[in-house]
């Protein structure tokens, strides 16, 4: 629970740019590695309560190569063990927040700033930390197991499912 | 824990501030906070200097009014007789400091101004009077720079001045000098029209109707327009804002109904000395009272700079520093917007009295939008108001389709569209506040959360300044509330009378009592809401909290109306009394 919050505590600080702070010893939390891209901290699963089909997932995100990682938002998804693609919306953000434009005014694209604010787009320098929350939709024709995929690699999925409040 | 906590945050917040970003702004230009020191807010005047504007049967709506009332009827005959303007812009015009203007009872539409285009970036009038908000300069690191051919620009204050009908049908424009450098404005002077007084003189508000064009963005805009005085009139269907009061030191709206706004009914930003009283606002998209990026009442050095009301603080006594408000609002009644109230860096703000109701949400603050200055958001008072049935929803698929199928200009002016997404049920939502003080009002059948807590990182905002990070969520007080209860004491519970991410410190909660019953008192994390005076010790946000409320971001009502992992926009059960 408590390093649960100071995970979260950490990828708030991040906000949504580029963070720092890569812990190391955590990186491929579920002893898995594919990429340059490593959970900084096994992340927290939460089921949505009024949606029992809903999952969001949110942790820290380290980049463990010797290159900046340059990422889209909306390169990042979620498979499952046999392939297919769920329904996912990801943003690399530790809290809340709220774009500039009305709903029916936006710009397209977002202007990039405004992007990288939102944590639609990312750079994370070599050794440092952003934060990633994923929320995606599942079915009874999911195969476990679930991952994260990115541009250039996939991350684990945790199986520890926690309850929202109510 | 806390040491490795804290060097996450620092390591954290340093490796943000090595990229540097693009210039932040907003959608409104870039504003300053007037000097404080020599405005008040206004007091009503009933003699002066006077212009009467009046239209073809404002003789018959007089008549009609003021049936049976002969001392009502007289002195709007004898004034009716030196009416010269049959447009309060023409008024306006003509008007100098200190004047009155007189708006006899009848519908204006205001039609030179309509007839003057409302332009684009580009394209006259004043095609290029714009300024850059954000992103304009495509700094962004591959691969998802530039692209975009659409730059987020918003008028200057010389377009103001050189156009002030293009995108306002009524302006008063008090500081007439052209900025030498959009970018950096002139300090805020009012030089022209200062303390001008509109007010319709008809019965009630109803008797004199403004009447937007839903094209225009404000129906009547005044900007760094010192002591403006408006009062008794109905004012609606702005394509942005009904009533726009900008880097204005000294303003009062009273008597005022604010309809069917696209997104606000009054909206008053980087301003300071302010009053809004018996304001009704209802049908707006967003919300129907915006006091945002209000003048912290505090001192510090530079206004226009990062700066708290910090000074001072302690855990028994966390708004020691939060100095005089700074906006007043008193006696409002708004219902059936999207958010009843809402203020990003709303600082200062004294709301009492007032009844915010059958919205999508009640009043909302926050700290989470770039572009405002007065950021982070602190030192409200809120008392003695009635926060109840926050029930709405404008997010039902059949309103998001017709919304998305149908441009405001051609929607019938009752259809609320939702410009913002926030969650249905809610009665207050503090997003990222400091030293906010909520006491002894009745808050009651707000289906989802009564009064919810939670933290905002400064990042997303903008501001990456390591050591602003963790500044929001810090000594807000909740003392002696009234909760799921209706003020006869009769239960109507919330959904949960208060939710907090636990995140922050000198955060309490003392002398509430409830009638939601025992399960719908508190969400959070454990150890739960702590009693007054708070804790010094800074605990973080539960992640728990922020899968409640991340997923909703992705709203778009043409691209996401319906966000994976999001419940917000289906009505939430009525909670019964547990």
């Amino acid at each position: 629970m408590l390093a649960a919050a100071l995970a979260a505590g950490a990828l708030g600080a991040a906000g949504t740019g580029c963070g720092g702070g890569g812990k190391g010893a955590a990186a491929g939390a579920s002893g898995e590695r594919n990429g340059s891209l490593v959970w900084d901290e096994t992340p927290v699963l939460v089921r949505v309560r009024h949606i029992p089909t809903d999952r969001v997932l949110i942790g820290t995100v380290r980049n463990d190569s010797l290159r900046p990682l340059d990422l889209k938002s909306s390169d990042v998804g979620v498979r499952d063990g046999a392939g297919r693609r769920l329904r996912a919306f990801a943003q690399f953000a530790g809290s809340y927040a709220h774009g500039l434009y009305g709903a029916y005014e936006k710009p397209h694209p977002l202007p990039p700033a405004e992007k990288q604010r939102l944590g639609l787009i990312v750079r994370i320098l070599p050794g440092k930390t952003a934060p990633l929350v994923v929320s995606y939709r599942t079915s009874r024709r999911d195969r476990a197991p679930l991952h994260v995929e990115w541009a250039s690699g996939t991350l684990p999925v945790p199986t520890r499912l926690r309850e929202q409040y109510g | 824990m806390t040491r490795t906590f804290a060097r996450n945050l620092i390591l954290a917040v340093l490796a943000l501030a090595v990229l540097a970003t693009a210039a932040l702004a907003h959608p409104e230009r870039t504003t300053v906070f007037p000097d404080p020191a020599p405005g008040k807010v206004p007091a009503y005047r009933a003699a002066g200097p006077t212009l009467v504007v009046c239209k073809p049967d404002s003789l018959a709506r007089i008549r009609k009014a003021f049936a049976g009332d002969p001392r009502g009827m007289r002195p709007r005959l004898k004034m009716l007789r030196r009416c010269r303007f049959r447009h309060i812009q023409s008024a306006v015009n003509a008007a100098k400091s200190g004047y009155r203007i007189l708006v006899m009872p009848g519908l204006y539409r205001e039609e030179p101004s309509r007839a003057v285009p409302v332009g684009s970036y580009g394209q006259g009038p004043c095609a290029n009077e714009y300024v850059e908000t954000e992103g304009f300069t495509n700094t962004a690191p591959p691969p998802a720079g530039p692209a975009s051919n659409d730059p987020p620009v918003r008028p200057n204050r010389n377009f103001q001045i050189k156009c002030p009908n293009s995108k306002n049908l009524i302006a008063v424009i008090g500081d007439p000098r052209l900025d030498p450098d959009p970018a950096k404005p002139l300090q805020v002077r009012c030089l022209q029209r200062c303390n001008l007084q509109i007010s319709g003189y008809g019965k009630r508000p109803s008797d004199v109707v403004i009447e937007g064009d839903r094209r225009k963005a404000d129906v009547l805009r005044a900007d760094r327009a010192n002591g403006l005085y408006l009062s008794n009139f109905t004012i609606e269907q702005g394509a942005f804002n009904d009533v726009d009061i900008v880097e204005t030191d000294g303003f009062r709206v009273s008597q005022v109904v604010a309809r069917y706004g696209q997104h606000y009914g009054v909206l008053t930003f980087t301003s300071i000395h302010g009053l809004y009283d018996h304001v009704e606002a209802y049908g707006n998209g967003d919300s129907g009272v915006y006091p945002g990026s209000g003048a912290k009442g505090c001192d510090y050095v530079n206004r226009n700079a990062y700066g708290t009301c910090e000074r001072g603080s302690t855990a028994a006594n966390p708004r020691a520093g939060c100095g005089t408000f700074t906006t007043e609002l008193r006696q409002i009644d708004s219902h059936h917007n999207v958010l009843g109230y809402s203020g990003t860096a709303g600082n200062s703000s004294y709301v009492h009295d007032s009844h915010f109701h059958d919205n999508n949400a009640g009043l909302t603050t926050d700290s989470f939008a770039a572009g405002h200055p007065g950021m982070p958001q602190e030192c409200f008072q809120w008392e003695h108001n009635v926060i109840n049935s926050n029930n709405e929803n404008y997010f039902t698929k059949q309103r998001q389709d017709y919304c998305n199928a149908t441009p405001f200009e051609k929607r019938p002016k009752e259809i609320v569209c939702p410009q913002f997404q926030i969650s249905v049920g809610t009665g207050v939502l503090i997003g990222g506040g400091n030293r906010n003080l909520l006491k002894d009002n009745y808050i009651y059948d707000n289906w989802k959360w009564g009064v919810t807590l939670g933290w905002v990182a400064g990042a997303v905002r903008g501001d990456n300044d390591p050591d602003h990070q963790n500044d929001t969520s810090n000594g807000n007080q909740f003392i002696g509330n009234h909760m799921g209860m209706r003020p006869d004491g009769t239960p109507d519970p919330n959904g949960a009378d208060f939710v907090w991410d636990g995140q922050g410190s000198r955060n309490c909660w003392s002398g509430n009592t409830s009638k939601s019953g025992p399960s719908h008192q508190f969400q959070g994390p454990a150890p739960g809401p702590a009693p007054c005076p708070g804790s010094d010790v800074a605990r973080p946000s539960d992640p728990i909290f922020y899968s409640q409320v991340a997923p909703c971001f992705a709203w778009d009502p043409r691209d996401n109306p319906r966000p994976v992992g999001c419940d917000w926009f289906d009505t939430p059960p009525e909670p019964q009394p547990s």
